[in-house]
């Protein structure tokens, strides 16, 4: 007796091709802020282009499928943070960009940086989400699946680790 | 700098470091791939679950009705509501090897502090199992009794690092034996955390409302009330005592005791709860019925559960759960070692025990 099984069609969802070529760069980018690492960010936004390719009917149907993605990809990497058994965030890693800035803005930015590569996965999400892409509390609440306040919590610190690494940037340049 | 100027920093910051990213990479082709790769998988799947059901087919009613003969562990159910342990009130009673304490009926269970190599780290120190043993889908919304043992990899140092989430808490919490100096933090959001000996055990509550750290601080006593073992010098041995005592009402009982080797060799209770005594024997039924073990594990076990039922004054019969044993045995006495099945571990399988064993970790968890 055959067994009926038939293969499907591995072409993906329609529609899915057309939207990941649009927003693929910006998911990068996103992603690259939230885990702080180049591959990290991949295998973060592929992780989560996947899972939404595979349900792209549902997701396309939400009302704002970014912010769908975005929030996948917070959890393909928190869930990758887990699996990995780290206990820590990683060390910040600023790169040498001495020359190409003025030496201020630079220092800022760094600061910025070292930051957030010490910020606790979902912080440092509700920290890109609110002053990268530019979210309203709410949004970012929902978004990472906690209430306002925690997310005003989140941010309220940050801004506070933020000022004391200028302050010490500050000092160590005097 | 005002508050404005920071953000602006940040914001300027945020945006120069995302420009950073290698964004040419070819995300839509390793995800067109890894999708066309899934399906193949997936119905390759179905295909050859397809070609099993024929053949298991003709030889279905064989096997109907017997035990299963699986090398998988057995799949416990998750719980419901409707498996609420009994509680006494609004309060319920937890207990840690030889202490007691009362809590509120719906606080959850989580991790607390625990020594790890030369430091300390509390793994998923809130609230991820309900009070029924499900598995909460919104974890650290309610308050929690934390114990230190290590059923996940999401662990915090402590103390807290700065900066970190759980310098500031947000929900009441019982720490029962953690790894925390006797004292008082106070944390900047109002909430204290105070941690005193209890028969040489740390127990630590935190909360933002004196009133409730003092009803639970004063419920912690010595466990008297339990029939479980605060403490086991050897692995316990199965089966059934008769007991000649007149009791002039006798009455069915009880009790699930888990337990985890401890730093000087014994066992210590990490767990311990009443459960509905036709519950216990209908496990106990699936168990006797189960296929015999015929692995002999020869390691040192870090972790049982032990089943105690009987009628008071008449008998008392022990079971012995051996969660590490091959996929889980179970001693029934008299020699007789069975292997762990399904029917034989949900009955008692509820409420906080999912957040005290190993065992439960993966695809129990």
């Amino acid at each position: 007796m055959d067994v009926g099984v038939t293969e499907p069609s591995a072409a993906v969802e329609p529609g899915f091709d057309a939207w990941v070529e649009a927003r693929a760069a910006a998911l990068l980018r996103f992603g690259y802020l939230v885990t702080g690492s180049q591959q990290a960010a991949e295998d973060a936004v592929q992780t989560a282009l996947v899972s939404a390719c595979e349900k792209w009917a549902r997701v396309s149907r939400h009302d704002d499928p970014d912010a769908y993605v975005r929030r996948m990809i917070v959890n393909a990497h928190i869930s990758a943070w887990r699996r990995s058994g780290r206990r820590e965030s990683p060390v910040a890693e600023v790169r040498d960009t001495a020359g190409t800035d003025p030496a201020q803005t630079v220092a800022q930015q760094d600061a910025v940086w070292r930051m957030c590569t010490r910020l606790p996965t979902q912080q440092r999400a509700a920290v890109v989400l609110r002053f990268y892409e530019d979210l309203e509390y709410g949004e970012i609440a929902a978004i990472l699946d906690v209430t306002e306040p925690t997310v005003r919590s989140h941010v309220h610190r940050a801004l506070a680790a933020l000022r004391r690494e200028l302050e010490a940037s500050r000092e160590g340049e005097s | 700098m005002d508050e404005r100027e920071i953000e602006q920093v940040l914001r300027t910051g945020l945006e120069r470091h995302a420009a950073e990213a290698d964004v040419t990479a070819p995300v839509a082709a390793r995800v067109r791939t890894e999708v066309g790769r899934r399906r193949r998988t997936r119905w390759g799947s179905v295909a050859a679950a397809a070609a099993v059901v024929l053949v298991a087919g003709g030889v279905a009613v064989a096997t109907q009705g017997g035990p299963r003969d699986s090398k998988e562990p057995p799949v416990v159910t998750d719980p419901t509501a409707d498996d609420a342990p009994p509680v006494d009130g609004d309060r319920r009673t937890e207990y840690w090897q030889g202490i007691a304490v009362d809590i509120p009926a719906d606080w959850g269970y989580g991790g607390a502090p625990a020594e790890s190599g030369s430091e300390v780290v509390a793994c998923f120190p809130e609230a991820y199992v309900g009070p029924d043993g499900s598995h909460l889908s919104r974890p650290g919304e309610r308050g929690w009794v934390g114990r230190p043992i290590t059923m996940t990899d999401v662990c915090a140092r402590y103390p807290w690092i700065e900066n970190s989430p759980q310098e500031e808490p947000t929900q009441p919490y019982v720490w029962l034996g953690a790894a925390v100096e006797p004292g008082v933090v106070e944390y900047a959001n109002g909430y204290v955390q105070e941690t005193v000996e209890v028969d040489g055990v740390p127990v630590t509550v935190a909360s933002d409302d004196a009133g409730l750290r003092e009803e639970i601080l004063g419920s912690a006593r010595p466990s008297e009330d339990t029939l479980c073992e605060p403490s086991l010098r050897w692995f316990p041995r199965a089966g059934t005592s008769v007991i000649d005592v007149e009791d002039p009402s006798p009455e069915p009982y009880a009790w699930v005791c888990a337990y985890r080797r401890t730093d000087d060799g014994r066992f210590g209770l990490s767990y311990a709860a009443q459960v509905d005594p036709s519950a216990a024997e209908a496990a106990i039924e699936a168990q006797q019925a189960a296929p015999d073990q015929r692995v002999d594990c020869d390691y040192e076990p870090v972790e049982f559960v032990v089943l105690k039922d009987g009628v008071s004054g008449s008998t008392d019969r022990v079971t012995v759960y051996e969660t590490g044993c091959a996929d889980g045995t179970v001693h029934l006495g008299g020699g007789v070692s069975k292997q762990m099945v399904a029917a034989g571990v949900d009955p008692w399988a509820r409420s906080g025990i999912r957040a005290a064993l190993s065992y439960f970790i993966g695809p129990q968890g």
